[in-house]
């Protein structure tokens, strides 16, 4: 009875009650597409690492994400190929250098090397041409979403790269960097020429697969005892130490999430004032429940369930347009995602903000005289 | 002699400390048997009000004792006091106070629901309480499309449907005309005298005063009879 006695009262105020779903439905708008820019971005920056295979990654010391790798010496991969409770290691290239546009204007672009043999480090989503035609010397592979950065270009095409002409062998889509600047993929040796700062004896990561039944802990140790200058860090940790530094220790991410957090109190804002006004509307019909017999708790719950259906019925609307905001951000390119767990989030936060919303009215309505019924 | 089904013994209440304070009831005795309807009269702010919400235990005495069914109402707990109030008090109050929201059937239903009933039972209590108002073709109306009469007759079907042994009413012919007044005060008076109830109006209509078994009069808190 008391939940009837909730949706009626909100139902009966309809111009009140669409306002607070309106709020809600903004509010939930809002963060759904920042959310999902934030966790596009974080997925974007680590994604090279997500996508390759391998367990551990060794780096240079304090290397704190994939896009700033430090040059350390090529015979690592020997130390760790030789340690026990490794199965395999490949190295990896990543370093930044410049094309040249036809009219002389500069790009900054990433170069990631890696062996066309075993994959580790290489391109997901190849469209056009082969990576295997990578181990030919001066064949590159960029992604389509770099024609705006590098210019008009089609599968055999040459571009300028550190002064050098290199051809497309290989066209992806949907590989978009972190940094804006486009990633160029090429073989070790491609990529070590394209670096200048980088020369045939260095490297940038070592990725070592480990024996499945080693012990992971165990071989980490082992390989952190043997390379005392250098990181080692299981795939996982490089991967959250990356997303970490680019949304954390930026800002960037705490901007994205004090605008989620700014949205959530609008909407708890909009729905706690229109529940408190509805609640103020509909005191005399309180005061009179509470003469009758009936407990602060079961008021509490009418106040309650009426913030919990406005939070509810927001929610639908916001997660579509939500959703549909952040796949037109990702229709031109950007990195953003909606995953499950992105709006389980969303809609957990926006029904508890809306319950807490209600909670200023609980109090009004626990303070409430019954009296008052015989006072008007 | 039959025991009083309400039964006041020196209460009192003041609103306030110091200079300010106001004593709006002093030293009321009362007793109210089964059957009987009792009216107390008196001018505004003569303390009948605040002597209903004592009587219903809304408010406690600053002293004296109070009690329903001879159960001191001090002495219960809030929750004891609130069953009390949903199972064996009826209210009916002058501007109907009717929830907006709810159809007159369920309004009624509201009472019946409060005072424990399932919501079988209370749906057809309710329609056989709307029949006795003479309302059940009116059932599935929201307060807002009722006449004051209708309203003010869906508020007495709420107060009476659950079976209560005493009846509390707040000027209930205050915002009625005559005919309405009248008919609101039968429904009343009958259920009173048939259910063994007794029933307490706060009124300044002298019509109710005259369908009363009994006439009280109040002024600055002093409660006494009236021929």
């Amino acid at each position: 009875m008391l939940a009837r006695i909730a949706r009626r009262n909100l139902l009966h105020d309809r111009r009140r009650f669409l306002a607070s779903v309106a709020g809600v439905s903004f509010s939930v708008t809002l963060v759904i597409v920042q959310l999902g820019l934030f966790a596009g971005l974080a997925a974007n920056a680590s994604q090279v690492i997500d996508r390759s295979p391998g367990d551990a990654w060794i780096t240079g010391r304090h290397t704190g994400n994939f896009q700033w790798g430090q040059p350390i010496p090529r015979r690592t991969l020997d130390v760790v190929r030789s340690t026990a409770g490794v199965a395999w290691a490949r190295e990896v290239i990543a370093g930044w250098t410049q094309l040249r546009h036809p009219d002389g204007g500069l790009q900054q672009l990433e170069i990631v090397g890696f062996d066309p043999r075993s994959r580790v480090g290489a391109p997901w989503n190849v469209v056009a041409g082969r990576l295997d035609d990578l181990a030919v010397p001066g064949r590159v592979v960029l992604d389509r979403s770099a024609t705006g950065k590098v210019g008009r270009f089609e599968l055999g095409d040459d571009v300028e790269v550190a002064d050098r002409r290199v051809r497309v062998a290989a066209v992806t889509d949907g590989i978009t960097n972190f940094t804006t600047a486009p990633f160029v993929f090429a073989s070790l040796d491609t990529a070590r020429s394209l670096i200048p700062y980088l020369g045939s004896d260095d490297t940038v990561y070592v990725v070592a697969g480990l024996a499945p039944a080693a012990q992971a802990e165990a071989t980490l140790a082992a390989l952190r005892q043997r390379l005392p200058h250098l990181d080692v860090s299981s795939r996982d940790a490089f991967s959250a130490r990356t997303r970490r530094y680019w949304m954390l220790e930026t800002g960037m991410g705490i901007g994205f999430l004090l605008t989620s957090a700014l949205a959530i109190a609008v909407g708890t804002v909009i729905v706690s004032q229109t529940i408190f006004a509805a609640t103020s509307e509909h005191l005399a019909e309180y005061a009179t429940l509470k003469a009758m017999g009936a407990a602060n708790g079961g008021l509490a719950r009418v106040v309650l369930v009426q913030g919990f259906v406005a939070g509810a019925v927001g929610c639908l609307p916001g997660c579509l347009l939500g959703a549909a905001v952040v796949q037109a951000i990702r229709a031109r390119g950007l990195a953003a995602m909606v995953t499950p767990e992105l709006v389980g989030l969303t809609v957990a936060a926006a029904l508890t903000t809306c319950a807490l919303a209600a909670l200023g009215s609980v109090r009004r309505l626990w303070r409430l005289e019954p009296a008052l019924v015989f006072r008007t | 002699m039959t025991a009083p089904l309400v039964a006041l013994e020196g209460v009192s209440r003041r609103f306030g400390r110091g200079p300010t304070a106001v004593q709006a009831v002093r030293s009321a005795t009362l007793r109210l048997c089964a059957g009987e309807v009792v009216v107390v009269m008196g001018p505004s702010g003569s303390g009948k009000s605040t002597l209903l919400c004592l009587v219903a235990g809304l408010l406690h005495p600053d002293a004296g004792r109070a009690a329903i069914a001879g159960r001191s109402l001090s002495a219960l707990a809030s929750g004891e006091l609130l069953h009390l109030r949903r199972t064996r008090v009826g209210f009916v109050f002058q501007h109907f106070n009717l929830l907006r929201a709810l159809s007159a059937l369920e309004n009624v239903e509201l009472g019946l629901w409060l005072a424990g009933r399932g919501r079988r039972e209370a749906r057809r209590r309710a329609a056989a309480g709307l029949e006795e108002v003479d309302l059940a073709a009116r059932a599935h109306a929201v307060p807002r499309d009722l006449a004051g009469g209708e309203q003010q007759r869906v508020a007495v079907a709420r107060a009476l449907a659950p079976g209560p042994d005493l009846i509390l009413a707040d000027e209930p012919t205050g915002s009625l005309d005559a005919a309405n007044g009248r008919r609101v005060i039968e429904l009343i008076c009958r259920h009173t005298r048939r259910a063994g109830a007794c029933s307490m109006l706060v009124t300044h209509d002298h019509r109710v005063a005259d369908a009363a078994d009994r006439r009280l009069w109040m002024e600055d808190g002093m409660l006494r009879e009236s021929a």
